[in-house]
């Protein structure tokens, strides 16, 4: 069996197409798999995304929407060395440089796009585009 | 090192459980020591500093973050997120200064500050030369 074909038995690739194929059809889907945890709601006329960011500052992250439907968010964190006699006994945590990209089913209007940072966890909230939510057109009358 | 501060978390039957059902995540820890102290970073992230603790007795450092509400604006599309309340216990060895230690909590990122004794610190001993 060549190389190239077990790759393509690869159980893990199988479910990540499968994991991509749900996310599009609930209109979502993740084009990377590193980076922060997150959770993405839809709320009517937004989605209201909630990224796992701990130990990282606002200026740490950058937030770009592009083609219209897809989100990136990336961080580098650089950390301070104190003194030159430091050792480190543990290191769990996944600070670095990390990207993600989703791509959504509907155009997202990215001048109104919000974003909070409060005790690790990146909040957005990206309302849809006008020409997805519809625009309400008031009707006037000439009595 | 590893006389100094353990990690006890294998030591699950002497843990408290929680009320709630919900099962406890264990916080990721970075340990940097250096020639004053020994710095212990543990990531608890969305929990307001209001609902950390912070727990010195008998030797045992106890790390704890109660977990807001999870928010649920809407209809969930995806989810990769753990939520529960943190809890982690390391043994502080003696030559750390307990009545200093210190805390803060940055961008989900709780800081403990764990002074050592001054018997522990580094010290320059001069050579007489007779």
């Amino acid at each position: 069996m060549s190389l190239n074909r077990l790759s393509q038995c690869d159980p893990w690739a199988n479910f990540a197409r499968l994991q991509q194929e749900l996310n599009q059809a609930f209109g979502l889907a993740s084009l990377s798999s590193s980076g922060p945890t997150l959770k993405v709601f839809e709320d009517g006329s937004a989605l209201v995304l909630e990224a796992v960011v701990p130990g990282y500052t606002l200026e740490e992250i950058e937030i770009t929407v592009h083609d219209a439907n897809q989100l990136t968010i990336k961080g580098e964190h650089e950390e301070v060395k104190t003194e030159a006699k430091e050792t480190w006994h543990r290191k769990e945590r996944d600070l670095g440089k990390f990207s993600r990209t989703l791509q959504f089913a509907f155009p997202i209007d990215s001048e109104k796009v919000q974003a909070k940072l409060e005790n690790g966890i990146l909040k957005l909230v990206l309302p849809k585009h006008e020409s997805v939510v519809g625009r309400k057109i008031p009707i006037h009358t000439q009595n | 090192m590893s006389n100094e501060l353990k990690n006890q978390t294998s030591q699950v039957v002497s843990r408290p459980e929680p009320t709630r059902g919900s099962k406890y995540l264990t916080p990721k820890v970075d340990i940097r020591e250096c020639e004053q102290e020994i710095t212990l970073f543990a990531e608890m992230p969305g929990v307001s500093p209001d609902n950390i603790h912070l727990h010195f007795e008998n030797g045992e450092l106890v790390l704890m973050g109660k977990a807001s509400p999870a928010s649920n604006p809407g209809k969930l599309l995806l989810d990769e997120t753990r939520h529960g309340d943190f809890y982690r216990v390391f043994s502080v060895h003696e030559s750390l200064d307990c009545s200093k230690i210190s805390a803060d909590y940055k961008h989900g990122v709780l800081i403990v500050h764990l002074p050592k004794a001054e018997a522990a610190k580094p010290r320059q001993i001069k050579v007489q030369i007779s």
